[in-house]
C-alpha cells in the first residue's frame, strides 16, 4: 500500500496480512465444526494406528487452506462510488455487498496481536440495516484505515447535510483527552471484585461440557471419579472444603487472567463529540460513541466493588442490532470522580438538578414474597410426599435468601424524573443506576397484571433505542402522569436522538 | 445539544392525557380470522394425534389425552373472545396508541416522531376477510414495536399513509 493518500475509487486490496486472517478464520470455522472428530484422531485409541493418515490429511487440510486464503484475498476488492462502498468477494461465486454511506453508523478499529505485530488494523463497519449489520476489513494498514474511515465519514456526512442540516459533525482529526486510565494495581482491583459467580458457573459448565462431550466420544471420564470413594468426598468436610477453595481459587485466577486480557492498558478518552475506549492485551480493541448515539449512561457496583468504593460505567450505545454488549462502551474500575465527569460531559448545567427519588409500592416486593410462598410450599409438599423431610433443611435457608433478595429489590427500587432527564436505580446486593435524556425515549408503554389492578397499580416501561428502563409498581394515575409527561418531552422535542 | 431551549413550566394536569382518549376497536372480522386460523390449526394437530393413535403406538388410555386438549383448545378461544373487546388503537396529533390484554393489560404510545418506518401485512385467511395489520418499527427494538392487527386493508393503508407523512413534518418544524 501507497503511503501517501490512496485513490480509494480504484478497487483496492486489503493488506496481505488479510491473507493469514483469513486461512485463521478458514481454519477456526473447521475445527468449529470438526471439534469431535479431531478430538478422535488425537486422543482416541486409534490415534496411534492413524498416525500417516492424520499427517497426509493434515497436510492436504494445510494446504487447501492456504490455497483458499490467498485465492479468497485476490478476489476480495473493495472501491468507494459516488455514495456507497461497494465491496467485491468470492472464492467460488461471486458477491457483491453495496453500504451506502449514509448507512454507516460507525467505523471502528480492532488489532488482534498479529495486527500489532504488522501495525495493521481491521476495520469494523456497522451499519443501520436490519439483518447482517456488520461488515469487517480482516487488515489494513493503518494509514490507510484512518484516511478510508475520514473519507467515508466526509462523504456521509455531506450527503447528510444536504437532506438533515441539525447534525453538526466534525470529521476533522480528533483531539482526544483521556478521562481515566487504568493503573495496574486498579486493574487488579478491578479482577478481583468481578462478578466471581459468573466465573464459578461458567467454569463448572465447561469442565461438565468437556466431560459430557468425551463421554460421548466414548471415552470414560467418569470413572476417574468412580475411584474415589463417593463416602470421601461427602462425607469429608475437610474435603468438601478444599473442593470449595479450590474452585473459588480457580473462579478468582479465570476472572482476573480475563480482566488483564481484556482490560489490559485501558484509556478512557473524551473526543470532540462523544467518547472513546481503548483497551485489551493481545486484542487490543478501540470503540467509539458519539454523545447522541449514546442513550443510556450507565453505572453499577457489585457487593464486593461497594467495598473498595469501585465502580463499572456503562455507555449505552443506539445501534442496529439489539443490545449487544460489544456496541456498548464498558468502563471498569472507575471512581465516583470519572462517574461525574461523563454527566458533567453528556448532560447540560443544570440538567442533573432536583432530581428528587421515589419509591415503589411494596406490592411490588409482596407479590413477589407471595410466588416464593407458593413455590416453597410447593417443593415442602413435595419432599413431604416423597418422604425425604431431612432436605427441608436446604429449602429454609433458601427461602430466606430469596426472600431477603426481594426485599432489597424492592428497597433499592427508586426513580426520579426531572425536565431533561429519568433517573432509576436497582440492584439487589449491590447497586445499579441507569439515566438517559428524556428526548431519547422511543416509545411507552404502560403493563398492568391483574394483582396490580386490583390495586390500583402498573408499570412503566420507556423504550430507547438501547433498551428499556422499567418503573414497576407505582400508582395507575401516576402512571399516566407520567406517559403523558414523557410523550410531551418526546413530541416537543427536535433534538436528534441519534 | 439545544442550546435555545425555553422550559416553561408545564402543570401536569394541563398536559393532555391518554385517559380523554377514545379509542377505536379492531375489525369483527379479525376475531373470526383469529378462530378459524386456530381452529384449523387444532383439527390438523388433532388428526395427527388421531392418525399416530390409530398406528397403534400409543396406548388404550390415550383417549384420554382429548379431554386436556379440548379443555385448552376451549380456554384459548375463550380468551381469545374476552381479549378482542379490549384491543383497540387511536390516533392522536403526535402519536399513535394501542392497547390489548384482558388479563394482562397493556397500553403502548409511539410519537410519529420516532417512527422508523411501517408495514402493512395481509396473510391469505386475512385477504378473505379484507383486513390487514399495521406494523409500526422504531428504534426501540422489537420490545417497542406495534403491530396492530384487524384493520381493514383500506384502512390500514390510509393510517400508514398518514403516519409517513407525519415522521418528516415533524422534524422539520
Amino acid at each position: 500500500m501507497k503511503k501517501n493518500s490512496h485513490d480509494f475509487n480504484q478497487p483496492t486490496r486489503q493488506h496481505l496480512v488479510a491473507i493469514l486472517m483469513i486461512i485463521y478464520k478458514f481454519y477456526r470455522g473447521l475445527i468449529r465444526q470438526a471439534f469431535p472428530i479431531l478430538l478422535l484422531f488425537f486422543v482416541g485409541k486409534r490415534a496411534q494406528k492413524s498416525g500417516l493418515f492424520l499427517q497426509v490429511g493434515l497436510a492436504v487440510f494445510a494446504l487447501l487452506g492456504t490455497i483458499y486464503g490467498v485465492v479468497a484475498y485476490f478476489k476480495y476488492y473493495f472501491y468507494l462510488e459516488e455514495d456507497e462502498l461497494v465491496i467485491k468477494s468470492g472464492v467460488f461465486g461471486k458477491k457483491s455487498v453495496n453500504i451506502p454511506f449514509e448507512r454507516i453508523q460507525t467505523i471502528d478499529f480492532e488489532q488482534n496481536i498479529v495486527h500489532q505485530m504488522f501495525n495493521v488494523v481491521a476495520l469494523k463497519i456497522d451499519t443501520a440495516g436490519s439483518a447482517k449489520s456488520e461488515f469487517k476489513f480482516d487488515a489494513l494498514d493503518r494509514h490507510s484505515a484512518e484516511e478510508l474511515r475520514n473519507k467515508i465519514l466526509q462523504k456521509k456526512k455531506s450527503l447528510v447535510k444536504t437532506i438533515d442540516f441539525i447534525e453538526e459533525e466534525t470529521v476533522s482529526i480528533e483531539q482526544a483527552e483521556t478521562i481515566f486510565s487504568l493503573t495496574p494495581l486498579d486493574l487488579i482491583k478491578v479482577g478481583l471484585t468481578e462478578n466471581h459467580f459468573r466465573s464459578f458457573w461458567l467454569i463448572i459448565i465447561t469442565v461438565l461440557y468437556f466431560l459430557q462431550g468425551a463421554d460421548d466420544m466414548g471415552f470414560d471420564m467418569w470413572h476417574y471419579f468412580d475411584d474415589v470413594d463417593n463416602s470421601m468426598i461427602f462425607k469429608s468436610v475437610a474435603l468438601f472444603l478444599s473442593a470449595a477453595i479450590f474452585f473459588i481459587i480457580i473462579s478468582l485466577l479465570y476472572s482476573l487472567v480475563r480482566t488483564i486480557l481484556r482490560y489490559y492498558n485501558l484509556r478512557f478518552q473524551r473526543t470532540n463529540n462523544g467518547f472513546k475506549i481503548i483497551s485489551g492485551l493481545l486484542n487490543r480493541r478501540e470503540v467509539a460513541a458519539r454523545d447522541t448515539k449514546i442513550q443510556i449512561l450507565n453505572w453499577s457496583q457489585n457487593l464486593l466493588q461497594k467495598f473498595i468504593n469501585l465502580y463499572e460505567i456503562n455507555l449505552k450505545q443506539a445501534s442496529s442490532v439489539q443490545v449487544k454488549s460489544k456496541k456498548s462502551i464498558i468502563v471498569p474500575g472507575a471512581y465516583l470522580q470519572q462517574i461525574e465527569d461523563v454527566k458533567r460531559y453528556l448532560f447540560k448545567k443544570n440538567a442533573l438538578d432536583e432530581l428528587d427519588f421515589l419509591g415503589v409500592s411494596p406490592h411490588y416486593f409482596y407479590r413477589k414474597a407471595m410466588y416464593l410462598v407458593l413455590a416453597c410450599l410447593l417443593i415442602v409438599s413435595f419432599l413431604f410426599f416423597d418422604q425425604k423431610e431431612m432436605h427441608l433443611i436446604w429449602v429454609i435457608p433458601l427461602f430466606l435468601i430469596w426472600l431477603l433478595s426481594s426485599f432489597l429489590s424492592y428497597k433499592k427500587k427508586k426513580y426520579a424524573i426531572n425536565d431533561f432527564v429519568l433517573q432509576t436505580n436497582g440492584g439487589v446486593y449491590g447497586y445499579g443506576h441507569s439515566l438517559m435524556k428524556l428526548y431519547k425515549v422511543q416509545s411507552v408503554k404502560i403493563k398492568r397484571n391483574l394483582y396490580q389492578r386490583r390495586r390500583g397499580l402498573s408499570t412503566v416501561i420507556v423504550y430507547t433505542a438501547t433498551g428499556g428502563l422499567s418503573i414497576p409498581y407505582i400508582p395507575h394515575a401516576k402512571a399516566l402522569e407520567l406517559m403523558d409527561y414523557f410523550l410531551y418531552k418526546v413530541e416537543t422535542s427536535k433534538a436528534k436522538w441519534m | 445539544m439545544d442550546e435555545n431551549f425555553t422550559n416553561t413550566q408545564i402543570e401536569s394536569y394541563s398536559l393532555p392525557s391518554v385517559l380523554d382518549v377514545d379509542f377505536q376497536g379492531l375489525e369483527r372480522d379479525y376475531l373470526k380470522v383469529s378462530f378459524i386460523g386456530f381452529l384449523i390449526f387444532a383439527i390438523i394437530l388433532i388428526l395427527g394425534a388421531s392418525l399416530f393413535r390409530l398406528s397403534g403406538a400409543l396406548d388404550p388410555y390415550s383417549n384420554l389425552i382429548y379431554i386436556p386438549a379440548f379443555i385448552l383448545i376451549f380456554l384459548y378461544l375463550f380468551f381469545l373472545w374476552k381479549g378482542f373487546k379490549y384491543k383497540a388503537y387511536a390516533l392522536r396529533q403526535h402519536d399513535i396508541l394501542y392497547k390489548r390484554g384482558y388479563i394482562w393489560r397493556s397500553q403502548t404510545v409511539i410519537p410519529f416522531n420516532r417512527v422508523q418506518h411501517c408495514e402493512v401485512d395481509q396473510g391469505p385467511l386475512e385477504r378473505l376477510f379484507n383486513i390487514s395489520r399495521l406494523k409500526i418499527f422504531t428504534a426501540g427494538g422489537s420490545s417497542s414495536d406495534l403491530a396492530i392487527p384487524g384493520l381493514r386493508l383500506e384502512t390500514a393503508n390510509s393510517l400508514k399513509d398518514l403516519i409517513m407523512r407525519k415522521i418528516p413534518s415533524d422534524e422539520e418544524e
